[in-house]
């Protein structure tokens, strides 16, 4: 009898236990219905989200640092900058020869009285702002910035004649296309362009512009590291540092 | 916040040192030495010598030429000697038409007063075309007195005032003469051709007197040079002086001394 009682009482036990909580539901239902409602507001879409969007790899995209954040800044610099330092001197060249300078007797010797100082470069540095639209696309403005200094000086005194600070600045609209996103690796291409300046002692030119990393990775979570290679404006290669949020 | 923070005093860090590391140096410093600016001023001056040397010449062996009676003789002599083609005489003119290396021709109007410079005449010799000049060759006591005004593109001349003596050797198994010129005094050369209200000037004085050898070239003198040039604001000085054998010049600028070889015109 008293095994049919235990057998009996454990066949009910889930029964007694849900009436049991339909009964705590109804004791404590206002609160709950509160904060359910608030986590409802505030967290439903994310978690549903969460839930839904997962990448070939069965990674949560919303968990992956580029997708978490929507904005990057990223500090970087670029070398080699080869034909489009040649495009830019070039036309530089090009301007001086549509005015041919005069030769004279002054600035023959003038060619001889003064020799150039050794010249200095900051190259290539770039700082690029970015602001995701979709999972896969962001949109931003690039800026690059190289500097080179160069002094004419007497060859007898030294005495600077003039410094020859050449400028070439540009600003760009860049697309980024993330073409893979895993934990701390994103790999991307993008495309920027707009305007750039030529400035030097003898003339200042604004010339259109274009910067392209055909393919570039980050690695890291919000602090992360860059490479990219590329063409354009900000060099072959560049590296740098960015930082999402 | 915190962790912001953090990231961004770290990524600051992080950017100024890599900035500052990028700086390099693209391109060493261009040859640096007074030598080209000593050389491109003695240049100019060692143009002018040499263009009145090769004037002085030719007027002296003119002058030789003409204290020969016979025509036949003054044509040979005028050939190869002058490498001049033909002179023709009028109203005390001689106008001598001259055919250079690159068989190009200029002519050269002396107005005499019916006598030779060698025998007290005074000449005054002159060429209109793209090289003008005009040099007026009166006789002294000590020599010759050598007024010599070159120019060029209309913004460029030089003037000088000369004391000039000469030796002529004849040799008397052949019509050929040896010219030896020796001059004291200065030149003085205006540029406007890089500024019209601030030109360059270049002022020669002869220390030691000019020797010429009509054979050989300058072979002595001493010039003490001046280039003065507004435009830069900026005067350089120059010491050149020539010796026989060898037959170089030795320039000094800005406490700098260079040896180089005398660089001498043989023609206009």
């Amino acid at each position: 009898m008293s095994k049919i009682r235990y057998i009996a009482i454990l066949l009910l036990m889930p029964l007694l236990h849900v009436g049991a909580r339909a009964q705590d539901s109804n004791v404590i239902d206002a609160v709950q219905q509160s904060v359910s409602s608030y986590v409802a507001k505030n967290y439903t879409e994310i978690v549903n989200q969460e839930e839904e969007q997962t990448n070939r790899y069965g990674l949560v995209i919303s968990q992956l640092p580029s997708q978490r954040y929507k904005n990057t800044l990223s500090l970087g610099y670029g070398v080699l900058f080869g034909p489009i330092y040649i495009m830019l001197y070039d036309l530089y060249t090009e301007s001086l020869d549509k005015e041919p300078q005069r030769y004279t007797t002054s600035s023959r010797l003038a060619d001889n009285r003064y020799y150039w100082g050794t010249e200095i470069a900051f190259t290539g540095i770039t700082l690029d702002y970015s602001h995701r639209l979709k999972s896969w696309f962001a949109m931003g403005v690039k800026s690059s910035l190289s500097i080179t200094t160069r002094a004419k000086r007497h060859v007898g005194t030294n005495e600077t004649l003039y410094r020859n600070n050449t400028t070439i600045a540009s600003l760009l609209l860049n697309f980024r296309f993330d073409w893979l996103n895993r934990k701390i690796v994103t790999m991307y291409s993008s495309i920027g362009v707009g305007m750039a300046l030529h400035s030097s002692y003898y003339e200042n030119v604004v010339l259109p512009m274009y910067d392209a990393a055909w393919v570039g990775i980050t690695v890291g979570k919000r602090l992360y590291g860059y490479a990219e290679l590329g063409g354009g404006i900000s060099g072959l290669l560049r590296v740098g540092l960015g930082y999402r949020f | 916040m915190r962790d912001f923070r953090r990231y961004v005093v770290r990524l600051t860090a992080i950017a100024a040192i890599s900035i500052a590391s990028l700086s390099c140096t693209l391109s060493e410093a261009s040859h640096k030495s007074p030598e080209r600016l000593a050389r491109a001023i003695w240049d100019e001056v060692n143009y002018d010598l040499n263009y009145i040397n090769i004037i002085l010449k030719k007027v002296i062996l003119f002058d030789n030429m003409l204290a020969l009676e016979d025509e036949a003789e003054r044509e040979a002599y005028l050939e190869s000697i002058l490498n001049a083609a033909s002179y023709k005489l009028d109203d005390n003119t001689y106008t001598i038409l001259y055919i250079n290396e690159y068989n190009n021709y200029h002519t050269q109007v002396i107005k005499t007063s019916g006598g030779r410079i060698s025998e007290g005449d005074t000449w005054e010799v002159s060429y209109s075309g793209a090289l003008g000049y005009t040099a007026t060759i009166t006789p002294t006591e000590r020599g010759y007195k050598v007024e010599f005004s070159r120019l060029y593109d209309d913004q460029c001349n030089t003037t000088a005032t000369l004391d000039m003596k000469y030796k002529l050797t004849t040799y008397t198994q052949n019509i050929n003469a040896l010219v030896s010129i020796e001059y004291t005094g200065s030149l003085a050369l205006v540029d406007y051709t890089s500024s019209i209200s601030r030109p360059l000037t270049i002022d020669t004085t002869i220390e030691k007197p000019m020797k010429y050898d009509g054979s050989v070239g300058m072979v002595g003198g001493r010039f003490d040079i001046v280039c003065r040039d507004r435009l830069y604001g900026t005067t350089d000085k120059v010491q050149a002086t020539i010796t026989e054998s060898p037959q170089m010049v030795t320039l000094s600028c800005m406490g700098a001394q260079w040896t180089v070889e005398v660089r001498n015109r043989t023609n206009l």
